[in-house]
């Protein structure tokens, strides 16, 4: 695997039309993400946010009716949801979901082991995934007894956004997705989760922060903020362009849109 | 109405009609007149039993067979009762001394008017050539395995297991044999537990692949009793287990729990049925079943509530997972409710596995295979939990066995 630069191209998406249920929710969308960088999308309920992450990730119930996804100079559509994984795509989900029975920790450990695999990497054994586990935990304000439940069983609704992030500490991966992360979360484990976001900040990855308000961004300062609406990019600018929308709304993008 | 001919019956007495005492031979009649059960008799509509047309029912003679050692690899502790193909085997086995065992000849079916499941009872009594009856005394304690291999041909073991006051028993039962041998077992088992009596009954069916295991467990419960039912289906071309549990007096109780995998053609069917006759009885039922290829299973699960009996508290869940297009499994949780103040639920599913959770292991770099096997897995635990952590390794080494992918996924094997 050749090192990422910053500045390299990781995520390219070109004039993507998607549907769901036979309902057009994508309407050609672009957009080209960088290493090093961290894009905010923001965008009304039902613009296509959360499409646009499922798709990246690879949940096969969206069907692509045209335009192209590469994902460090490989054809991201191709591959199957766990080939994407194992190549450092990483979604965080909004609602992620409860598998009584499944250990946590067992989780993580094979899914790590599958990312090092495909990276040519050993594999970490029980004691070595342990002692990184223990750290990221400590990084999440995550107490001991996480290790013994089974994936998100019985998890708060912060909680549940905490494991996410705390699998993308440990996962470490080029591209991360994450959607609607501050959903649900008091401004207590809003800094929590910001806090593990931001120790992934590195010149060899690229994040992307699917959010309907602005708060989030006072704790993950973006380089990049687009406006999702309509099934479009209808707008992108820097920072300063989220404290707009915080103050205007979304209407006056919209309408743009809609007369575009 | 009529009763279907049965030809392996009529073969069997043909065979054997010099053999046979009047009386047996007399149940074997009374049971061709009735023919064995089909769907049509409504406690077996989910059980086709028409593959016994083609087999020879015969029991195996006892020492037909030379067999001198068990199966390495069964979870057997020190003492043992081991039916050998249908008979008990003195030599095999090995029984403490608190324990009483009687044998005597099988004579007559007491059964006055015959049911669907009696009729696998008069089965039994006709070709079954001893009942034994085991019997622990008053306020002691024995853990036994009770093992039935199936060498050759067919078995019909009968036991009673009598539980005095304040004793405990626990007791293993293991339907095992060979792959290659076509054998039908059909074992007639009761427990009758004195005030205070516990019994924890463990039933593991890893039979041979061409084999029929057919088993009527019924369990009477005296007053502050507790009867416990964990089983695991997991070998057989098809087996069947009717489960009848009667709490007779107050604070009897009763937890029944089971897993199935049927994978392959094979089959897996249970029947349970608890009878509250008395008040303040807690009854507990947890099954859940796995299919994949062409598999078939079922789940009938009948609670009966007398009037009088207050106070009871009674749940019923039967989960079932389907792994392919071709798979099947019934359920019919029922309830017969005839007291007021009382509690009960129940509850039963069957789907296949939920696209949330497996598309969030795949987005995590599970493979398909492994996705799908690990939430099969984990569909099971909550009946694997129960099970003493000995027989849990048995079971859980011989249903990782039957899952695709079982290699990847022990590492989620706690």
């Amino acid at each position: 695997m050749t090192q990422i630069q910053r500045g390299d191209l990781v995520l390219d998406i070109k004039n993507l039309v998607a549907n769901v249920a036979g309902r057009n929710i994508l309407k050609g969308l672009d957009l080209t993400v960088r290493a090093g960088e961290v894009h905010a999308i923001m965008g009304p309920n039902g613009a296509g946010k959360s499409t646009l992450a499922q798709i990246l990730a690879g949940r096969p119930d969206y069907e692509i009716k045209s335009g192209t996804v590469t994902y460090l100079d490989e054809d991201l559509l191709a591959l199957a949801p766990e080939e994407r994984a194992r190549r450092g795509v990483f979604l965080g989900f909004q609602y992620p979901v409860e598998i009584p029975g499944v250990n946590n920790v067992y989780l993580l450990k094979a899914a790590l082991n599958a990312r090092r695999r495909q990276a040519g990497l050993q594999e970490v054994d029980a004691f070595e995934f342990m002692a990184i586990i223990r750290e990221k935990m400590k990084l999440m304000k995550m107490d001991e007894s996480f290790l013994k439940r089974g994936v998100n069983e019985g998890f708060s609704g912060g909680e549940k956004k905490r494991n996410e992030i705390l699998q993308m500490t440990v996962l470490e991966p080029t591209l991360a997705i994450l959607d609607e992360t501050d959903s649900g979360l008091d401004i207590d484990a809003l800094k929590v989760v910001s806090t593990g976001v931001n120790s992934l900040r590195q010149d060899d990855r690229a994040i992307i922060l699917v959010t309907h308000y602005q708060r989030l961004l006072d704790y993950i300062v973006p380089d990049y903020v687009h406006v999702l609406a309509g099934g479009r990019i209808v707008r992108s600018g820097d920072r300063t362009l989220a404290l707009e929308l915080e103050e205007r709304g979304y209407d006056w993008l919209v309408e743009g849109s809609s007369a575009a | 109405m009529s009763a279907r001919l049965s030809p392996a019956l009529t073969r069997v007495r043909a065979l054997l009609a010099d053999a046979l005492s009047p009386t047996r031979l007399d149940t074997l009649d009374r049971l061709i007149a009735l023919g064995l059960p089909t769907p049509r008799d409504d406690a077996f509509r989910y059980t086709n039993l028409r593959l016994l047309d083609r087999r020879d029912l015969a029991p195996a003679a006892a020492g037909s067979n030379t067999t001198t050692t068990l199966p390495a690899d069964l979870p057997i502790g020190a003492d043992r009762l081991v039916f050998l193909n249908g008979h008990f085997d003195v030599a095999l086995s090995r029984l403490p001394a608190t324990l009483r065992v009687e044998t005597a000849p099988r004579t007559t079916c007491d059964a006055g008017s015959i049911s669907a499941v009696d009729r696998i009872r008069l089965l039994n009594t006709a070709l079954s050539g001893t009942h034994t009856t085991v019997v622990v005394p008053r306020n002691t304690q024995v853990s036994l395995d009770l093992i039935a291999l199936s060498t050759v041909g067919c078995g019909y073991p009968s036991l009673t297991f009598q539980v005095e006051s304040g004793a405990q028993l626990h007791v293993i039962e293991q339907h095992t044999g060979a792959d290659e041998v076509e054998s039908l077992t059909a074992a007639v088992i009761d427990f009758e537990l004195q005030d205070g009596a516990i019994a924890d009954h463990t039933l593991l069916q890893v039979a041979g692949n061409r084999a029929v295991v057919i088993g009527d467990v019924r369990a009477h419960v005296g007053r502050d009793a507790t009867y416990r039912h964990r089983s695991a289906a997991l070998g057989a071309q098809l087996s069947r287990f009717d489960v009848t549990v009667h709490l007779n007096a107050a604070g009897a109780s009763t937890a029944l729990s089971g897993l199935f995998l049927a994978d392959s053609t094979r089959e897996h069917h249970l029947r349970t049925l608890i009878h509250h006759a008395a008040p303040d009885c807690p009854s507990d039922q947890l099954y859940r079943g796995v299919a994949s290829g062409r598999g078939r299973g079922s789940y009938d699960g009948k609670v009966i509530v007398d009037a009088g009996a207050n106070g009871t508290n009674s749940a019923q869940s039967s989960k079932n997972l389907l792994l392919s297009p071709d798979a099947s499994i019934e359920t019919r949780p029922q309830l017969e409710i005839n007291a007021h103040a009382v509690k009960c639920s129940h509850g039963a599913t069957t789907g296949s596995l939920d696209e949330n959770m497996l598309f969030y292991l795949l987005s995590r770099g599970l493979d398909r295979d492994t996705a799908r096997a690990v939430l099969t897995y984990a569909f099971l635990g909550d009946v694997l939990k129960g099970f003493t952590p000995a027989i849990r390794a048995f079971v859980e080494a011989r249903a990782l066995g039957r899952l695709p992918a079982a290699d990847r996924i022990r590492e989620f094997v706690a």
